[in-house]
């Protein structure tokens, strides 16, 4: 208590103190760092868009509803990404606070103040992150202007979204940032030591893969009767109903998912003739889902893959000869609408995986020093650590693709929801995923590197 | 400098020496350590005694000097030189390791994280299982076999770990503060058991403790400071 005047700036003089490279290397700085210039430049251009289709007189009166339910739904479905990497960026930042309180009390600080100092760490490290985001988001904006609406070039004057936006939306990230990291100070470990659940997890997990898939056959039924609401109901609402399944197809896939990876990971772990395969499994096993969670982006990507991917069909569809002009424009933008949100998922996707993964490597660093000590090949643990997030990947990827076929199905009809441009853009969709989480996991090599070349600090 | 003639020593090491950046942590410390010997590294914490130990297990490279591993049936080994790889795969196969925490892994069953180590060097699992298990059960945790880490005492996961150890058969085990963490009950508990699987099994044990109690139950101890060995004395 009697500390309590000068704690201020004892924390504030820390500050200083370390902002020297950790233990962990910049790897922990430079990756949320870069986090929130991506989250803060793709929001803002996301942002920009919607606001440019809503406030655009281009299309007609009979397009201009469809293109503003498309461009918020597009918004809606690459905010939840976009919002949770820059909560696992500001979680990452705020897990090396277990790293440094060692350090810290030896010099007299108190967990309180180290705690402090790592949020106000935290919040910097997204400002700064932010900061650069705005000038990224300065570099795309010429560049997403050449893209074709309304049947010529956007311009930068249509998509420019005016100074509140670009000082309203980092400073929101900003804040999130700071709030996620109070969060994550309670310690959120992948593997947390300490005793096991007593409620079965595999009963609980049969009780929910049912209900997931009772509720999925609802949502089947729904749709194969929405032609039935289109009449009372009129066309916003109905786009609204369907949307709003959509979301509920995607938050039984979150549901459902868990289990699954569970069930995969014991089975993994039962048959494994390698440690690698074996650690793996059994990591699977024990945390579900944090591991979906790492890759539930995925399933989100290809449920909407195969809506867009449907949705480029029935435009390819369209008989240039017999549709009017207008029609022929908001064909030809919803795919490149459709293949816009997808880039920008994917980038969000890769962004996401590095970030998650740099923090259960440091999580983790105790038991990758441990199994070091005990000789195990880096290679081993490379193994083991590209399953946990592959398998659920493969996973994720799969169902939100039969998700999107179900729900796709009873709306639009085999006869479009079958064809080759909708599987073709799902296969692009898996191979570019599946070449960018990969790409994401070995960015985060170094902080392994980092963990088992400089491990004595932590015994 | 080491007046112990015992007949054949496991490790000899001259002069190491190891800085980190400006921090010299070892300053040419020699020692040895002979077959079914256990020897105690006493000191102020910053002394040396982790980095010792490291370099000794060949966790880390040492800046100079010369440190020499001959096991029974085998070549000399030289570790100062060793690469990233070699130091790995003679951890795996020749040195056994208890850490202060354990640092088992809470997702295996005690039994698994005991046969662990065999995995790693090739052994199927169920062989690696059987070959574990009475490792377990001659340190007193029988019935505990499939029993999660985090459903143990900080005793028993300690044993489970002094199992771990044991289970290659390494003919050198590499303690660093195992009793950090533990009650002088317990630790004691666990030095019976330490003692009984290293020494009592006519394999080394290197101890790092801060603990006189725990020291005085090996057969020498070290006393650290600045990066040399200062002092040795020998008990009985
Ligand atoms: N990775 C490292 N980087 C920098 N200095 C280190 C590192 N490891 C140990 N040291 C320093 O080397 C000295 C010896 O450390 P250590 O061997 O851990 O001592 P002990 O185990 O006796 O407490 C200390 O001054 C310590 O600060
Ligand atoms: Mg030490």
């Amino acid at each position: 208590m009697s500390g309590s005047s000068s704690g201020p700036r004892r924390v504030l003089g820390l500050v200083g103190l370390l902002t020297r490279p950790s233990r962990q290397g910049r790897a922990a700085i430079l990756l949320p760092s870069v986090a929130f210039t991506v989250t803060t430049a793709i929001l803002l251009t996301v942002v920009s868009g919607t606001l440019m289709f809503m406030r655009d007189d281009r299309p007609g009166d009979d397009f201009a509803p469809g293109y503003m339910v498309l461009s918020l739904a597009a918004l809606l479905f690459l905010a939840v990404p976009t919002v949770s990497l820059g909560a696992s960026a500001a979680r990452l930042s705020a897990r090396r606070r277990d790293d440094r309180l060692a350090t810290l009390r030896l010099l007299g600080a108190s967990t309180r103040e180290v705690s402090a100092f790592t949020v106000i760490e935290a919040t910097m490290i997204a400002a700064a992150g932010n900061l650069a985001g705005i000038v990224l988001f300065g570099v795309l904006l010429p560049l997403v202007a050449q893209l074709r609406f309304f049947g010529e070039r956007i311009g930068v004057a249509a998509l420019w979204p005016g100074w509140p936006v670009l000082v309203l939306v980092p400073c929101a990230v900003t804040v999130l940032a700071g709030l996620s990291a109070v969060l994550g100070l309670r310690r959120v470990r992948l593997t947390p030591l300490g005793v096991r659940q007593r409620t079965d997890p595999q009963r609980r997990s049969l009780r929910r893969t049912a209900t997931g898939i009772a509720v999925l056959a609802a949502l089947v039924l729904v749709l194969s009767q929405i032609g039935m609401f289109t009449a009372v109901l009129g066309t916003a609402v109905v786009i609204t109903i369907v949307l709003g399944t959509f979301g509920a197809g995607l938050a039984v896939l979150n549901l459902v998912g868990p289990p699954v990876i569970a069930a995969r990971g014991r089975a993994l772990a039962r048959k494994a003739s390698t440690p690698a395969r074996f650690l793996a499994g059994r990591q699977l096993a024990d945390h579900p889902a944090p591991v979906w969670r790492r890759v539930s982006g995925l399933a989100m990507i290809s449920f909407v893959a195969v809506i867009g991917g449907v949705g480029l069909a029935m435009a390819g569809q369209l008989d240039e000869n017999d549709a009017m002009a207008d029609q022929v424009i908001f064909a030809a933008d919803m795919r490149t609408g459709v293949l816009l949100t997808l880039a920008i998922a994917f980038v969000m996707l890769s962004c996401s995986v590095a970030v998650t993964q740099a923090a259960a490597v440091l999580d983790d660093a105790e038991l990758i020093i441990a199994l070091d000590r005990l000789g195990m090949p880096v290679s081993t643990w490379e193994r083991a650590r590209r399953t946990t997030v592959l398998l659920p990947m493969r996973w994720a990827a799969l169902g939100g693709a039969a998700g999107g076929f179900l729900l796709g199905l009873p709306l639009m009809g085999a006869a479009v929801v079958l064809t080759p441009t909708a599987f073709l853009v799902v296969a692009v969709t898996f191979a570019a995923g599946f070449a960018l989480v990969r790409l994401a996991l070995t960015s985060t090599r170094p902080v392994v590197t980092v963990v088992r070349r400089a491990p004595d600090r932590v015994f | 400098m080491d007046t112990h003639d015992s007949p054949a020593p496991v490790l000899v090491a001259t002069d190491v020496t190891k800085a980190y950046e400006s921090t010299i942590a070892l300053a040419g410390a020699s020692l040895s350590v002979s077959a079914g010997e256990s020897l105690a590294i006493m000191g102020a914490s910053g002394s040396g005694k982790t980095t010792l130990l490291h370099c000794l297990a060949a966790v880390i490279p040492p800046d100079s000097g010369s440190i020499r591993m001959s096991v029974p049936g085998a070549q000399p080994v030289e570790l100062a030189g060793l690469d990233e790889e070699a130091r790995s795969q003679l951890r795996r196969t020749r040195c056994g390791f208890v850490f202060q925490e354990g640092l088992l892994l809470p997702e295996l069953s005690a039994l698994e994280n005991v046969a662990l180590p065999l995995m790693l060097t090739g052994h199927p699992r169920p062989e690696a299982e059987r070959a574990a298990a009475p490792w377990l059960r001659s340190l007193g945790l029988a019935g505990m076999e499939d029993r999660r880490i985090g459903q143990l005492s900080g005793g028993q996961a300690q044993r489970v770990a002094i199992a771990r150890a044991q289970v290659t058969g390494a003919p050198v085990v590499f303690a660093d503060e195992p009793t950090g963490a533990l009650d002088s009950a317990t630790s004691s508990d666990v030095m019976d058991a330490l003692l009984y699987a290293t020494s009592g099994q006519g394999r080394s044990l290197v101890l790092v403790t801060h603990d006189a109690a725990v020291a005085a139950r090996c057969d020498r101890t070290l006393h650290m400071r600045d990066g040399r060995i200062v002092r040795e004395k020998v008990a009985r």
